[in-house]
Order: C-alpha cells, then sequence, then structure tokens
C-alpha cells in the first residue's frame, strides 16, 4: 500500500510580533540590499530635510546678509563664494533648500489632494461624468505644464502663495489619471462587488475599501511629483516669475541680475544648479526604489485587506490501488 | 555517477544521440536540476518521442540540444549531445548557428507568439533560406511559396505577404513547420506541437508531420505530455521524469507492457473509453519533486506503490527488459503484474 | 481609412473646446480688470477712456458671448465672424500689433530648435536604449541607465548658463548677440542653434532611453525572437529585423511627448540663450500681462499638441499591422 506522501512545502514565515518596526526595518534591508542607489537618494532627500529644517543652525550667514566681500571666489571664509552684493552663496543656498522644501512639499501635498479628489470620484462615480472629466482633463494636459504655469501667474501674479498655488494646479490634474485608473482597477475587485451586494452605501466603500488600496499609488504620485514641483519652481524663478527676492530659491540665484555677473563669477550660478541637480536626481531614485518596493509588497497583502495564499492546494487525491 | 545510456542496437545511423547531459537553472530558491543525467537517441527517419509531466525538463532539454538556454540563470552543465557524432556542446557558436534552423529545425509549441508579429510570413520563411543556403530574395520567394504550399496552405504564392495574424492558429503552426522544414534538416525538434492547437487540428498537424518525415526522410523528435499523441505517431518512446529517462522502448512495448511504476502510473491514468464510466480518475499519489531538492536514490521513490529501502538510497540504471526496451527500476519484474 | 481618421478628429473636438474654455475662463478669473492693469500702468488714461476700451474688448457683454465672440462662432455687431477660427487672436495689449503677426515671426525659431533638439535627442536616446537592452545588465547597461537618469535631474536652464558661462571663461567664446535667421546665414545660424538644441535634446533623452530599452527588453523576451534565434540567424540580423521594429512601436506614442518637452523646454532654453522665439514671446507676455498674446499662444500650443497626439495616434495605428482601424 502506498501512502500519500507530498512533496515538502517550505514552512511558513513566522508572524512577526512587532509588525510595523520589523516592517520597516525589513523595508529598509530591502532598500539598501536592492536598489542602492535609492538608499542614496533617502539619504539625499534626508538631507535636504535637515538642511531646511535646520538652515538658520546651519548656515553660517544670514540669507540676505552682505558682507564687504563682493563676488569673492571659494575660500575658507566662504566656502562657496559671495556673489555680487557681498552674500553668501553656501548660506544662501542652504536657506534655498528650506525654500524648495517648503515649496515642494505645499504643492505636492495640494496637488496629490487634487489629483485623488478629481481621480477617484471621476473613477468611482464613473459613467457621463467620468467622460466628461476626463475630456477636460485631457485638455489640461494637453498644455504643457509651465506653460499653463505661465498662464495661470499671469492670472494670479507673482509670489509665494501664488508660485505654490500654480504649480499645485499644473501638477494636479495629471495625477488624476493614475488615481482614476487604480481606482477603476479596485472597483472591479470582487470584494468591492460583495460590499455592494450587501447594500455597503457609496461612501462606505469609498472609504474602507478604495482609498487604503490606493495609498501606495498616491505614495508614488507624492514621491514623484515632489522633485517636479522643486524643479517647476525653480524654472519659474528663473523666469523671474516665481519667488519674488531676496528669496534664495536655487532657480532664481540663476538668473536676474546673477547673469550680469556671471562670467566674472560662476560660482554664483554653479553651485546652485549643482545641488538642484542633486537633490532632485536623489528624489527621483528614491522615488523609483520606492514604487518597486511597494508594489509587489501591496500584492502580497501587507495591510488590512491583504490575504495571503495558501502555499500549496491540496486536491483530493484519490487513493490507488496497487495490483 | 552512473549513466543510463541505453546501448544501440540498429545498424541506421543515428542521427543525435544525447548523452548524460545535465542542465541546470540558478533561481533565488537554489539550483534546478532541470536536466538531470538525460540519455536517449534519434535515428534516421525515425520519429521518437519523450513524454512526461510538466517541469519534467523535456523542453529544457531540448533547448539544450541547440544550445539555447539563457545563460545567466541557466548552465548546460556536462553531457554529450552527439549530431552525427559531432559534440554539439564542444562546437563553436559558428558552427552552431549553422546548425540551427539548417541541420536542426524546431518547431515550438505557440505559433501564435512565436511568429513575428510586424514580418510577413514570407519573410519570415525566406530568411533561414538567405541565410543557410544562399537563396537570393527572389529565389527564395518562390521557394517559400512552395514550403507554404507543402504544408497545404491554399493560395500560397498570395499569402505569402500575410501577416502571421491573418492565419488561424493551425494554419500558424503550419507556417512553423514549414519554416523548419525550409532547409530540409535532418532532425525536427517538435516541443509540445499539439498543445495549443484545438483536438481535431492536432490531428492534421500531425498528419503532416507524418507524411512530411516519410517524404523527406527526416528524425522527427516529438515532446509531450499527450500519450495520445505518442501513441500514434511515435516509433519509439521516452519516458522522462525529473529530468531523466526512467523507460525507453518501442511504442507499442510501452503502452501494452510497461515495466516502470512512474510509465504504468501514467497510463493507468489516462481515462479509457472502454472502461467503466462511474470510475474515479486515477491519479499518481504526490506531487512531482523539487527540482532545486532532489532526492539520493531513484527520483520517483516518494511517490511510488512499489518502493523498497533501497530506491531511497540507490539511483537505478538502465537495464533491459525487453527487445529495445530499457527502463531504470529496481522492482523485480516478475512482480510488476503488468 | 479616410472615415476613420474624421472619426477620431471628431472625437478630438470636445478636448479642443475645452482647451479654449479653460484658458477663457483663466483669463476672466484674473482679479481686477484688464482695462485697472493697463490704467495702473498709464496714468494719464480717463475714466470715459476705460469705459470705451471696455466696450471695444467686450469686456462689457455676457460671459457666453464673449467666449463665442473669441472663438469666432458667433458674430459681433458687424454681423462679422472674427475669433480664433478666422484667425483672429487678438491684439497685443500694449504694442496693438496682430498676435499673429508676433507669432509669425516668433515660430520659425522655435520650430528649428525643436526640430534639431528632437534630432538630437532621438539619435542619443534610441541607439543607447537598444544596445542597453541588448547587453542587459553589464556596465555598458549601467552606465547608459545612469546617464538617461541624470539627463532627467539636470535643469535645463543651468545646463545652458553652463555651457554659456564656462566656454566663455575657459576659452573666451563669447555667445553671440544677435539672432541669425537660417536662410540668412545657415552656418552662423547652425553656429548659434546648436548648443541650445543639444540641451534641449538632453530634456529628451532620458525618457525615451528608458522606454526604448524597456520596450526592446519586452521585444527580446518574446517567442518570436526565440525562433529566430532556433532558426540560427545572426545576433545582428535579430537585433535589426526582428526586434527593432516591434521595439520602436512603444517609442512612437513618445512623439507627442517630445512636442510637449519642446514647447516647455523652448521656453526656459530661449531665455537662457536669447533666441527670439514662441517661449520668450509667451515669457514677456507673462511677465506684461499681455493677456491676448499669452491667451493666443496656449490657445495655440494646446490644440497643437491635441492634433500632434492624435496624429501620433494614426501613425501607431499604421505602422503595427495587428490593428486595423476600426
Amino acid at each position: 500500500m502506498t501512502d500519500v506522501k507530498l512533496s515538502k512545502s517550505s514552512p511558513d514565515p513566522a508572524m512577526p510580533t512587532d509588525m510595523r518596526g520589523s516592517a520597516i526595518r525589513d523595508f529598509l534591508g530591502r532598500l539598501v540590499r536592492e536598489h542602492p542607489m535609492g538608499a542614496a537618494g533617502l539619504l539625499i532627500t534626508l538631507a535636504l530635510l535637515i538642511l531646511g529644517i535646520f538652515a538658520d543652525l546651519i548656515a553660517p550667514f544670514g540669507l540676505n546678509e552682505t558682507t564687504s566681500n563682493f563676488m569673492s571666489p571659494p575660500s575658507g571664509a566662504h566656502l562657496l563664494g559671495t556673489d555680487n552684493l557681498g552674500r553668501d552663496v553656501f548660506s544662501r543656498i542652504i536657506y534655498g533648500a528650506r525654500i524648495s522644501l517648503v515649496v515642494g512639499l505645499c504643492a505636492t501635498a495640494l496637488a496629490t489632494f487634487y489629483s485623488v479628489l478629481l481621480g477617484a470620484t471621476s473613477g468611482f462615480i464613473g459613467g457621463r461624468f467620468d467622460v466628461i472629466v476626463q475630456r477636460f482633463v485631457d485638455a489640461w494636459m494637453a498644455v504643457p505644464a509651465i506653460i499653463m504655469s505661465l498662464l495661470l501667474i499671469s492670472v494670479f501674479g507673482t509670489g509665494t502663495i501664488q508660485t505654490i498655488i500654480v504649480i499645485s494646479l499644473a501638477l494636479g490634474v495629471g495625477g488624476s489619471r493614475i488615481v482614476r485608473g487604480a481606482v477603476l482597477s479596485i472597483k472591479s475587485n470582487a470584494y468591492v462587488e460583495a460590499g455592494v451586494a450587501i447594500g455597503c452605501s457609496n461612501g462606505r466603500i469609498l472609504i474602507r475599501h478604495i482609498l487604503p488600496n490606493i495609498a501606495a499609488t498616491v505614495v508614488t504620485i507624492f514621491t514623484l511629483r515632489i522633485s517636479e514641483a522643486i524643479l517647476m519652481e525653480a524654472a519659474l524663478s528663473f523666469l523671474g516669475l516665481g519667488l519674488p527676492p531676496p528669496n534664495p530659491s536655487w532657480g532664481a540665484m540663476l538668473s536676474g541680475t546673477a547673469r550680469n555677473y556671471m562670467f566674472l563669477a560662476p560660482w554664483m550660478v554653479l553651485w546652485p544648479g549643482i545641488v538642484l541637480m542633486t537633490v532632485v536626481w536623489g528624489m527621483n531614485m528614491f522615488g523609483d526604489a520606492l514604487r518597486d518596493l511597494l508594489d509587489p509588497k501591496l500584492r502580497g497583502g501587507v495591510g488590512r485587506f491583504g490575504r495571503r495564499a495558501p502555499k500549496h492546494t491540496e486536491s483530493e487525491v484519490e487513493r490507488s490501488h496497487a495490483k | 555517477m552512473p549513466s543510463n545510456k541505453v546501448p544501440s542496437e540498429d545498424r541506421r545511423e543515428t542521427v543525435l544521440e544525447v548523452k548524460d547531459l545535465r542542465t541546470s537553472f540558478r533561481t533565488s530558491t537554489g539550483i534546478i536540476k532541470a536536466v538531470n543525467g538525460l540519455s536517449y537517441d534519434v535515428k534516421t527517419s525515425e520519429c521518437v518521442g519523450i513524454v512526461g509531466e510538466s517541469g519534467c525538463g523535456k523542453s529544457a532539454g531540448a533547448m539544450s540540444i541547440l544550445r539555447l538556454i539563457p545563460h545567466p540563470p541557466g548552465l548546460i552543465e556536462g553531457g554529450e549531445v552527439l549530431f552525427f557524432g559531432e559534440d554539439l556542446l564542444k562546437v563553436t557558436e559558428k558552427r552552431m548557428r549553422n546548425i540551427r534552423g539548417n541541420r536542426i529545425a524546431m518547431i515550438f509549441q505557440d505559433a501564435t507568439t512565436s511568429l513575428n508579429p510586424v514580418l510577413t510570413v514570407g519573410l519570415q520563411l525566406s530568411e533561414s533560406l538567405e541565410a543557410h543556403q544562399g537563396f537570393s530574395r527572389s529565389e527564395a520567394q518562390q521557394e517559400s511559396a512552395r514550403l507554404l504550399g507543402l504544408v497545404g496552405i491554399p493560395d500560397a504564392s498570395k499569402r505569402i505577404e500575410d501577416y502571421p495574424h491573418q492565419f488561424s492558429g493551425g494554419m500558424q503552426q503550419r507556417i512553423m513547420i514549414a519554416m523548419a522544414l525550409a532547409c530540409t534538416p535532418d532532425l525536427i525538434i517538435a516541443d509540445e506541437p499539439t498543445t495549443a492547437l484545438d483536438v481535431t487540428v492536432q490531428a492534421q498537424v500531425l498528419e503532416l508531420l507524418q507524411e512530411l518525415r516519410a517524404e523527406l526522410n527526416m528524425a522527427v523528435l516529438i515532446i509531450t505530455h499527450n500519450l495520445g499523441v505518442v501513441a500514434r505517431y511515435v516509433d519509439r518512446v521516452n519516458v522522462m521524469y525529473a529530468g531523466s529517462v526512467v523507460e525507453t522502448g518501442p511504442t507499442d512495448q510501452i503502452y501494452a507492457s510497461p515495466k516502470h511504476p512512474y510509465t504504468i502510473g501514467l497510463l493507468a491514468s489516462v481515462p479509457r473509453l472502454d472502461g467503466p464510466t462511474r470510475e474515479n480518475l486515477r491519479a499518481i499519489d504526490g506531487l512531482p519533486p523539487d527540482l532545486a531538492q532532489l532526492p539520493e536514490g531513484c527520483a520517483f521513490a516518494a511517490r511510488c506503490a512499489y518502493a523498497m529501502e533501497r530506491c531511497s538510497s540507490e539511483k537505478p540504471t538502465m537495464e533491459k527488459v525487453g527487445p529495445e526496451h530499457f527502463r531504470a527500476c529496481f522492482y523485480d519484474l516478475e512482480k510488476l503484474s503488468r | 481609412m479616410v472615415s476613420y481618421v474624421i472619426k477620431r478628429l471628431l472625437l478630438v473636438l470636445p478636448t479642443i473646446f475645452f482647451v479654449t474654455l479653460i484658458i477663457f475662463i483663466a483669463i476672466r478669473l484674473i482679479p481686477g480688470n484688464v482695462v485697472d492693469i493697463m490704467a495702473a500702468n498709464n496714468p494719464t488714461t480717463r475714466l470715459d477712456t476705460k469705459e470705451l476700451i471696455e466696450e471695444r474688448l467686450g469686456l462689457n457683454l455676457p460671459i457666453h458671448i464673449q467666449y463665442g465672440h473669441w472663438v469666432g462662432i458667433l458674430p459681433d455687431d458687424g454681423g462679422d465672424f472674427d475669433g480664433l477660427l478666422q484667425g483672429n487672436f487678438g491684439r497685443s495689449l500694449w504694442t496693438n500689433q496682430p498676435v499673429v503677426e508676433m507669432i509669425q515671426t516668433a515660430w520659425p525659431v522655435t520650430l528649428q530648435l525643436g526640430l534639431m533638439g528632437i534630432l538630437i535627442g532621438v539619435a542619443i536616446a534610441i541607439p543607447i536604449g537598444v544596445l542597453s537592452a541588448i547587453r542587459d545588465n553589464t556596465w555598458l547597461d549601467y552606465v547608459a541607465r545612469s546617464i538617461a537618469i541624470l539627463a532627467l535631474a539636470i535643469p535645463p536652464f543651468w545646463l545652458g548658463t553652463m555651457l554659456i558661462v564656462f566656454p566663455s571663461i575657459w576659452f573666451g567664446i563669447m555667445p553671440p548677440i544677435r539672432y541669425v535667421y537660417f536662410f540668412d546665414n545657415p552656418v552662423a545660424n547652425i553656429s548659434i542653434m546648436a548648443l541650445p538644441a543639444l540641451v534641449l535634446g538632453l530634456e529628451m533623452t532620458g525618457t525615451t532611453m528608458r522606454l526604448t530599452r524597456a520596450s526592446m527588453l519586452e521585444v527580446l523576451k518574446a517567442d518570436y525572437i526565440r525562433t529566430a534565434w532556433a532558426k540560427g540567424l545572426r545576433e545582428r540580423t535579430i537585433v535589426t529585423r526582428h526586434a527593432l521594429k516591434n521595439a520602436v512601436i512603444p517609442v512612437i506614442t513618445l512623439i507627442g511627448g517630445w512636442f510637449g518637452v519642446v514647447i516647455g523646454g523652448t521656453i526656459i532654453i530661449e531665455q537662457v540663450f536669447s533666441l527670439p522665439g514662441l517661449g520668450r514671446l509667451i515669457v514677456s507676455s507673462a511677465l506684461t500681462r499681455d493677456y491676448p498674446v499669452i491667451s493666443g499662444l496656449v490657445v495655440m500650443f494646446g490644440i497643437g499638441m491635441v492634433l500632434i497626439n492624435l496624429v501620433v495616434d494614426l501613425i501607431y495605428t499604421a505602422l503595427d499591422p495587428r490593428i486595423k482601424p476600426s
């Protein structure tokens, strides 16, 4: 007689007692191992955060503090030189981090909010409403973001708040597409149909089922948009249409009067750009890595709605008879 | 390591002789020994079948013959693949290129995805002719039309301008056969040629292969998990399990009196038209082994109804059980009641 | 086929409508009055002149009528249709020059910049993308991908500035002072346009290279590539004849994106290099709040993009034999 022997199944991993702590450590570990450049990006982003928050403590000079050293090249006293008004370039760059951070975060938060609002409602409600809204989104996206910004700036005028609002509007509508896509795919999932079948109200379905599942998508959009927002603010300030002087926006440091002196004091325009480039690169890398790591995780079932499928489906095995 | 070499007794020429082929794949879960001491041979004009469940290494074995194993994960670890005596595992890539499509041709399972959607059928046919046999473009075109006609596609000369998606599944498979025949190879390897087709079409395609084989005196190696296919069209069968052959012999012998417990189980699991209708389907207990963690002795021991102590520690070698019929098993022949 | 094209054109009309609507509403959202702004800049304006100007600009009419006039679907007092559809994009608030004329002098510059930029971008991105995919996971691949990622992060206004400043400091090459049109003096023109086009091209390299690489990798995994190998063809043939044609198809969809990059990038680049193109025009009109000019330009760009995307879609359909216009 034979006995039913199954091939060995690998043991199920023990459920961690401290879910959240180990999840973060797990995530960081994977980040460093699988996406080293993403880890570098994370460090850069953190550096930006620290510089921005603690600018007052880190910068040796004030952001508008003039000294008598006009246009002096990088030296011991002034690590990156001074500009035409005698201001320390290094300090201004550090304060610039704060600006990029503030404008970037605010604009992106707003933009993401619009994206979710527009995308989720459009996707969820569907029908005629969806069609019309999508045409509107098409039209909006047909105009390149920076041109849309210019149009809006000519309407709202320049200034810090205006810049934030303009950037958020220009970037926000585009993201709604992605959110809508995510909502649509979740809407067709069985558990949503089940919710509808047992009579859940639309609001309940939206909040309990759909929103938590698009969380990963939203985080992805957010990280992508931040570097875009920072670049856009820099571009607008460069054109003179963004933050007014004397704000040391990295973009602004390359424009206006600086252009008259840049041949004589190239460090004025060199360093802001390098820092901007590094920050954007770092954030992009980290965003890429984040996306990579979050996606499969979501499928694996981290979160309230995830379920782990059993490793083997044990079918009914008929005992074979030996002659 | 004892080899499972099957000594050949025939006087016809041996087109292909695979000896103790070993191919593995490195994955995140371990090194998978897809082909683990595979040995068989194919003679001129023969149609040989390799039968086994999914995952037993049949396709990997076939791809190894043409050295089409993708390298970062895969590696042909050892053994010999003798094509008319020449060891293909040791020749240069240039020589290999010369052989592929020219002397040994391969037909794949899913013709729909195996044909390039943006190139005309005619071009895909003439490619090999131009590359291997020095045809000019116009000569190749003519020959392509002829080949299409040969495999039974009507209106061939017009059809060579069409794209693959304009043909049905069965016709696409015929096109693949035509592509394989283009340079009149000595051996055609058909990897699951009928799996993606409707039952009626399956028969047509196999008949076609059969006719062409007779006409052109080609050897054919059919790889399949479909026992029915094997029964009708194949001269000799190699039953494969976990990367190597466990039983081999002429088709009628294998079907009439299988001598390896696995073969017995396989054949028993095929429902019979003349059997009682209310009987449950019989399956072989257990699941195929994890190819990354193959056991020490016989790979089938864990599921074998006849397993003895010896089976888990020693690997059986091929021994003769009939004219040209061999098996690798320790269990006493007489005790096997069938 | 023609009926398919017409059908697609019709489908695109609502989008175009929304484009004009968005721009129209945006302008009308201006806090305060256009005329107030004009007056603020021109203190000698008298009150009654203000009303005359308002009337002339049609600001006292109901909003939907204003919209109709502007687009050119409603006739004005004289019974003529005179709006966007008739080619009337208005006049500059300050110089009174017809917007269409301003566009006419500026667009050749931008067109040339755009074309050169696309050419350079594609010439760099596609071969590198293909190579990167064929030699997947080798050092060549990593270097190429790093370059692409860097290209995405480099701010074009900074790169342009660097390319002006450092050659001047190191080699004493000063940037040209006046723009020279192509047909006047091709050599001088190319020397002026080369650097700007390079910077513009770089902006496109990032996304294009990544998509080419991804698309090529997908194609190389396909069964029909395995068939090609089994037929004993050489690698070169497999890549160029079998893989490339399939891989390029998704990249075509990027063309629309390229134009977007060109239109957006041109704004910055023309500022940096002082080129008298549409980009500079739109920036100056934003700075001076010259509404007719900026709205005219944005409408033009918006509708242009919609049409370009439509054309790209049609090309895509034509290229892939599997897709039949239905």
